[in-house]
């Protein structure tokens, strides 16, 4: 019975998806090519850039940049939140900041980024870490405030150093949140690189979709698009992965802030 | 009360006061740091780059009692288009989010869109949408209602899908109709959903709404600020980002309140 139903849902999904490729690949007949072009087109547009490297070296290039700002965002983020979870005064100093900036669109600092650290990797790895190291800080924070005394105390009662409960109780009861912290960064990451690669020097994902837009190459266009829509979809899975591999003791962590 | 427990309790409250008076420092302290770096930083570097906090402050000023109101009507430009696309967005995605949330045909023909536009970088649409819609209005409202749609519907149907089975089965019970499970149970439910939806999907609108602006770059903050760093005014520049980023954390902060109160009212 369960199974049957699952089979249904499955249909009508592979129904519906099937169904807008037909209207797309129909509207696409009529309509000029410089507004959209067929399905079809779009996928021979695909075996064709990925034939020729093209679309290989832009995934490479934009994945790149997207890890380094992700790398740095944790190895700043996670350390910052441990300091601000542990330290009251450092919190209150800085968490107006962290919370200023995090509700701010930081993607308007993206000019003077540019102007500082020109046109190449560098702006674009910044903008990714404005977007990207809020969600690690706060989540991180919330994961050291919320290990409880119940843990906590025991803990000290038998004669724990400070090393030892930062390494054996603060750290694994910390892990889950960093990581939900990380599966937000990567979304927000995209965005920075995607909007980084659109507005200093084209590379790319992103330089090859606005080439292909401003071309009026409508089939190339979406190839960019979908494989964005790819990597946001494997990575934030890859996260979801690694959760489960190296916390899997807390699977009822709460998701902060945006 | 024992005289005992007076005084600890009197002690308490003194320490929770020199607690709340050390934060106020702390923050004032740390401010005003800040600030002093901007000014000295600002002083050694190169004027094209970055501007001292000072020079920033007064174009501020300028900008805001300037006749030509460039300023006043970039802020109003953007706004024009946030708040009709916010309030689409935030109306069309509780009733798609509904009707995910309670019809299993609808959940499986649109979970398959409503995935792939959740996760994709919104930016990335602007492109084509430029081509299709031009580079008015239209582009920027569509833009933020796809941006901050999706959100609002994701959480609206976690939100039926998480509560329904035990809170709708009693109504249920009770005869109650479909309109008035819906008004008078569900929606009030997943409050805390529609809130989490509108505060992601605001940030969303927002970013996306400067992205549309640098593209266009006639119009809005987002389009000033263009202007105004591709021309290296440093003093000038700083404005917009700060309006951006005010507004920004008053919404956050405004939408955080009002769930607040709402949870308080409504004891969840």
């Amino acid at each position: 019975m369960r199974r049957a139903a699952k089979r249904r849902d499955l249909a009508i999904r592979v129904v519906s998806v099937a169904s807008l490729l037909l209207v797309w690949e129909i509207c696409g007949m009529f309509t000029p090519r410089i507004f959209l072009s067929p399905f079809h087109e779009t996928v021979a547009a695909f075996w064709r850039l990925c034939g020729d490297g093209t679309l290989f070296g832009a995934t490479w290039t934009s994945l790149s940049v997207l890890v380094a700002g992700l790398a740095i965002s944790v190895v700043l983020g996670v350390p910052l939140g441990l300091l601000m979870g542990r330290y009251v005064r450092l919190n209150w100093a800085l968490s107006p900041y962290i919370n200023g900036l995090y509700a701010t669109p930081t993607v308007a600092f993206l000019p003077v980024l540019s102007l500082w650290l020109g046109l190449y990797v560098a702006p674009k790895i910044a903008i990714v870490i404005l977007l990207a190291i809020f969600p690690i800080i706060k989540n991180t924070y919330a994961g050291v405030t919320t290990v409880g005394q119940e843990l906590l105390e025991p803990a000290s009662s038998m004669q724990a150093s400070e090393f030892q409960i930062a390494h054996n109780v603060i750290a694994p009861a910390i892990v889950p949140f960093v990581m939900v912290g990380l599966r937000l960064s990567v979304g927000r990451g995209i965005v920075g690189i995607v909007v980084g690669e659109f507005f200093t020097a084209q590379t790319g994902l992103g330089g090859l979709l606005i080439r292909y837009a401003s071309n009026f190459r409508t089939a190339e266009m979406f190839v960019p698009i979908f494989v964005l829509v790819a990597l946001g979809y494997g990575l934030t899975a890859l996260v979801v992965v690694l959760q489960a591999r190296i916390a899997p003791w807390k699977e009822t962590e709460r998701a902060l802030g945006h | 009360m024992t005289p005992a427990e007076d005084t600890i309790l009197h002690a308490v409250r003194a320490r929770i006061h020199r607690a709340r008076i050390e934060r106020i420092l702390i923050v004032a302290a740390t401010f005003v740091g800040f600030l002093l770096v901007w000014e000295f930083v600002g002083h050694l570097t190169n004027p094209m780059f970055f501007a001292p906090i000072s020079e920033v402050l007064i174009a501020f000023w300028q900008q805001i009692v300037d006749p030509g109101r460039s300023l006043f009507n970039g802020f109003v430009e953007t706004l024009a288009v946030l708040v009709p696309g916010f309030v689409i967005a935030s109306i069309l995605g509780m009733a798609l989010g509904v009707l995910m949330g309670r019809s299993n045909l609808a959940l499986q023909i649109l979970d398959p869109y409503v995935t792939i536009f959740y996760n994709m970088p919104r930016v990335a649409l602007i492109p084509m949408l430029l081509l299709w819609l031009g580079v008015g209005d239209t582009l920027k409202i569509v833009i933020v209602v796809l941006a901050a749609i999706f959100p609002m519907s994701v959480n609206v149907t976690a939100g039926i899908r998480d509560l329904s089975a035990q809170l709708t089965e009693p109504a249920r019970s009770m005869n109650a109709s479909e309109a008035q499970l819906l008004w008078k149970v569900i929606l009030p439910a997943t409050f805390p959903y529609v809130m989490a939806g509108l505060k992601l999907g605001l940030g969303r609108a927002l970013t996306t709404v400067i992205v549309a602006e640098f593209f266009v770059s006639l119009s809005g903050l987002g389009g000033i600020l263009h202007a105004t760093s591709s021309t290296y005014q440093m003093a000038k520049m700083f404005a917009p980002a700060i309006i951006l980023a005010m507004m920004g954390i008053a919404i956050d902060g405004l939408l955080t309140y009002l769930e607040r109160r709402a949870l308080r009212r409504y004891g969840a």
